[in-house]
């Protein structure tokens, strides 16, 4: 939420009480006068700020957060700083859309909500911070410590395919394995398809509820996704109704991130890019939006300028994707548009969700070496590594594969020079990303915290990349065949 | 037959008295009840312990509003597929009703308890897993109403033996919510993959008053949903159902019989009960032989019957099969923060010192004293060393992580100088510094850190077992380094504004 671009200002309506929630509303969705669903996201700047955003019931007006270096002293927060934050005012069951106002049957007797914005700047880089926010008058959340980001050095984050289905319930065991497994991480990319519903503060709810304080101590890079739209019913020109898919109010009020000058209106806080250091830029394309052309020069620039040693551009739709996908006329215009600017930067790592499998593929500088792959074995001069990944309860086929050859089927575009590495069915993952100088490792994991795929990556002074596959690249490939029954998510809540 | 207790004495009997303006705080709990404290028919205050054998089963206990009558549970075994429950199987438990503004103790006293006035009844239930595999990942959830489940939460059971990591914590007590939650963030940090954790007593401040153990759990948030717990009763768990001064105005009832474990104590852990000790010892005394390589032996300090409790203590150790012995309870062995020494405490220590001499136990650590104090029994200790190497019996420790600080005098320590057997030394100390431990065993050695909230490491040994069983112990560099003091960090104030 950035006060400056939003579209939906905050009107104060004295007589608007806070909702009393509903019967069914749990208590881990319901607003009240504490702060709830904290997030912690990054400013233009990771090294000297980050931002956090909360949620209250709409007695909380005017609020503020505190924030102190964080010491070993018993009573650290002495001298903390206070800084007064932004609130917006949304209305939960006629959603405000750009496209005019969405009557959410997701929402209905949950009235308005208000969320607070607050963005610390001036920090150290390198250094821990604690700080709280508050609702009402006395209202606070405890403290929490985050991490400012350093100039340069080594980084370790996390990325999660599409979380969406089963959210509290299942996807809560993958976040909470990834914190256990890195806890220390400096931040977790969530690469679209958070909820099912995009308007559904139930799903919100989920979500916040399985990540917790997690949520709150390590920043997060959201990434928007086709489930991050709703669907409006406006009248067109010909005053017949007319369908619009647009992007979920909800994104921006529960989410604060970087402003992107170049970029128009409707992609702020969408489409943005973190500088995260010397050694990691990362470029977040919004590909559930029409607006290809648009961020397609603007990530050309942006790849073009950027002197980070390490690359990644995460969205939430993949290149290398089922037939059916391929046979989409808007899944290749979205491919024509941005597969040309990473392959022509280079681009390290591609990080996607959407298709609900496990998917690792490999650009090769050469010829086709699939064969020759072996653990530890020769290293492969390749140019970007493209992962889809999901994390939730939803589980697909994974595209047809020839069965001989393991390759694309039939049919397929024709992707040369592109060696498919690792697959998985019916098996949520996470992502450990390690960045040390010119070496970068990868780690996929399952819930249970075993390692699925592995390898590292090394590049050398003129960004010449090798790759050298992990021992568990080459374990058994996990099929619907080979593992436990699936059943459709429906029932979960 | 009941005895109905209109006036019940806020205070608990302790070396600190409870300061007044806290009770003045607590009145704004009813009148403004937080979501994080209310009790609903969704499931919450979930806690994993031990009861049983640790190899193969735990316990979940949860709270709930009194709508929710049946304690069902459900548990599988992880996998990595997208839907590991289909093949769940549903275990039932107990459900125990609390009635909060009139607290029944184990004796069926009852306390009108004003801090919880206007909070309805609630119930906790639990259930115990059994027959699990050891060293196995299970994915377990309880259920409040039909449809309202917790999450999924993934639970290692114990190892057979082999390497592993435990966590203790000394008195949250103060700032629970607001400052302790740092500390208890910070140990899931620096040990993710910790077994358990124990807590040392004095968990809260005010052991009856709802509102603090909504902080409590609050602030540990799913640390216990992974890691189960060990938990001390400290003086500060304890309720005094007393009108009655003690003998000589106050000071004595320090240990009397009247006083008991808090009533929410025991509906909310499932802990284990020794069938031989006296029922006001249940749940509070107890052990727990985590695996081959650490069995834990748990007192209650301030409860009754001591002789009894050291008996036992004496023939559980020596029954034990386990390589490292760690006993805990929340008053410390040996410790200074000035002031006179309590008769009735000075009586246990030296009780306790004498059984110490005859067990087999490598590690004592305690809370209470709100600093951090650390030492060695050994035959020719010297005092305040921080030598290379030392040959020890048993190793002290007292830490706390809340906001309420005390100051170590260290000239106080020839207070036990005079003690006829054994020599005891102070080799590490520090004040306005919320710590936390951190235990590695991995075969004959055991090494400890003490953490900071910063994850920083402010004292540590290594201790490593001889063939003869002799123990040797080194200290890591930062044993050597300043003590913090109250005049070398920043400045203190008392902890009575944190809610």
């Amino acid at each position: 939420m950035r006060a400056l671009l939003a579209c939906v200002l905050l009107a104060f309506a004295p007589s608007a009480m806070a909702h009393p929630p509903t019967p069914e509303t749990p208590h881990w969705q319901a607003a009240s006068s504490w702060p709830d669903r904290i997030i912690t996201t990054f400013t233009e700047v990771p090294q000297t700020g980050f931002a956090v955003t909360w949620r209250t019931d709409t007695s909380v007006g005017r609020t503020i957060a505190q924030i102190v270096e964080a010491t070993p002293d018993t009573r650290f927060e002495l001298d903390a700083e206070t800084v007064l934050a932004e609130t917006e005012s949304i209305d939960l069951e006629a959603v405000p859309t750009e496209a005019g106002p969405m009557n959410s049957l997701e929402n209905i007797g949950l009235g308005r909500a208000h969320y607070h914005s607050a963005v610390f700047t001036g920090l150290k880089p390198d250094t821990l911070y604690a700080w709280r926010v508050q609702g009402g008058r006395g209202h606070w959340s405890e403290w929490f410590q985050t991490r400012t980001a350093a100039a340069s050095g080594p980084i370790r984050f996390v990325y999660f395919g599409d979380a969406q289905n089963g959210i509290r319930s299942h996807w809560s065991r993958v976040i909470r394995m990834a914190y256990q497994t890195v806890p220390d991480a400096d931040f977790f990319l969530h690469a679209g398809d958070l909820v099912q519903k995009g308007d559904s503060d139930y799903n919100w709810a989920e979500w916040f509820d399985a990540g917790d304080f997690i949520h709150a101590m390590l920043p997060a890079i959201p990434v928007p996704g086709n489930h991050e739209n709703v669907t409006v019913w406006t009248t067109g020109a010909d005053g017949e109704p007319r369908r619009e898919r647009v992007r979920t109010p909800l994104w921006r009020v529960q989410f604060t991130l970087p402003a992107e000058p170049a970029l128009p209106e409707a992609l702020q806080e969408q489409a943005y890019q973190i500088h995260y250091s010397e050694d990691l830029d990362i470029f977040v394309v919004d590909s559930a939006r029409d607006e290809f052309a648009d961020q397609a020069a603007w990530l050309d620039a942006a790849l073009e300028a950027s002197t980070a040693r390490w690359k990644v551009v995460t969205m939430h739709h993949p290149f290398f994707a089922p037939p059916e996908m391929q046979a989409r006329a808007r899944d290749m215009d979205r491919q024509r548009a941005f597969l040309p600017v990473i392959q022509h930067h280079e681009v390290d790592l591609v990080l996607t969700g959407h298709i609900h499998t496990y998917g690792r593929l490999t650009g090769l500088e050469n010829t086709r070496n699939h064969a020759a792959r072996s653990a530890g074995g020769t290293p492969t001069d390749i140019d970007t590594i493209y992962v889809v990944s999901a994390s939730g309860a939803k589980n697909d086929q994974i595209w047809s594969l020839h069965p001989d050859t393991g390759d694309f089927g039939d049919g397929a575009p024709d992707y040369q020079n592109m060696s498919i590495d690792r697959v998985a069915e019916n098996t949520p993952m996470f992502q450990v990303i390690e960045i040390d100088g010119g070496d970068l490792s990868y780690e996929a994991r399952t819930a249970t915290g075993e390692v699925y795929d592995a390898f590292r990556v090394t590049k050398d002074a003129v960004g010449h990349k090798r790759l050298v596959e992990g021992q568990q690249a080459f374990g058994d490939t996990r099929y619907f065949s080979n593992t436990g029954n699936y059943e459709e998510w429906w029932d979960l809540r | 037959m009941t005895l109905l207790k209109s006036t019940i004495r806020a205070g608990i009997a302790g070396l600190t008295a409870l300061a007044l303006p806290a009770l003045a705080i607590a009145h704004e709990g009813h009148r403004d009840q937080p979501p994080w404290q209310e009790a609903t028919s969704w499931p919450d205050r979930i806690i994993t312990t031990l009861p049983g054998d640790p190899a193969t089963g735990f316990a979940v206990t949860w709270r709930t509003s009194i709508d929710v009558t049946v304690a069902i549970a459900e548990i599988v075994p992880a996998s990595e597929v997208a839907r590991f429950d289909l093949t769940a199987r549903t275990v039932r438990g107990e459900t125990e009703q609390l009635n909060l503004t009139e607290l029944a103790t184990a004796g069926g006293e009852v306390m009108r308890e004003i801090h919880n006035t206007g909070l309805p009844t609630v119930n906790y239930h639990s259930v115990e897993f059994e027959g699990l595999e050891p060293d196995t990942l299970y994915a377990w959830r309880v259920r409040g109403e039909a449809g309202q489940w917790s999450a999924w939460r993934q639970y290692r059971t114990a190892p057979l033996d082999g390497p592993l990591s435990f966590v203790f914590f000394g008195d949250a007590q103060t700032g629970i919510r607001s400052h302790v939650t740092r500390v208890f963030d910070t140990a899931r940090q620096y040990a993710p993959n910790a077994r358990f954790a124990i807590h040392g007593g004095d968990l809260v401040n005010t052991p009856f008053y709802d509102r603090e153990w909504a902080e409590w759990f609050e602030a540990l948030g799913p640390t216990h949903y992974v890691m189960p717990a060990i938990l001390v009763a400290g003086n500060h768990d304890y309720v005094n159902l007393s009108k009655d001064e003690g003998e000589d105005g106050g000071d004595d009832k320090l240990f009397i019989a009247d006083k008991t474990v808090s009533p929410i104590w025991r509906p909310q852990f499932a802990l284990p009960v020794v069938d031989s000790l006296p029922v006001d010892l249940a749940e509070t005394v107890y052990d727990v032989r985590y695996s081959k390589d650490i069995h834990v032996f748990v007192l209650d300090s301030s409860g009754v019957a001591f002789d009894q409790q050291l008996a036992w203590l004496e023939s559980a150790v020596s029954a034990s099969d386990a390589r490292w012995k760690v006993l805990t309870m929340h008053h410390p062995l040996y410790s200074f923060v000035g002031g006179r020494e309590h008769p009735a405490h000075k009586e246990r220590r030296e009780q306790m010192a004498a059984a110490l001499e005859d067990l087999d136990i490598d590690v004592v650590i305690t809370g209470h004293r709100h600093s951090y104090q650390r030492g060695v029994i050994g035959d020719d200790v010297a005092r305040f060393s921080v030598g290379d190497e030392q040959e020890v019996d048993t190793v002290f420790i007292i830490t706390a992580s809340s906001t309420k600080r005390g100051e170590s005098k260290v000239e106080g320590w020839d207070r036990f100088s005079d003690s006829e057997d054994g020599d005891y030394a102070l080799t590490r100390y520090g004040d306005n510094v919320p710590l936390f431990a951190v235990f590695d065993l991995d075969g004959d050695t055991l090494t400890y850190r003490a953490v900071d909230a910063l994850g920083e490491v402010y004292d540590g040994f290594t201790l490593t077992k001889g063939p003869d069983g002799a123990k040797r112990l080194v200290n890591a560099p930062e044993a050597s380094e300043e003590p913090k003091s109250y005049n070398n960090t920043a400045p203190y104030i008392a902890w009575d504004d944190l809610r």
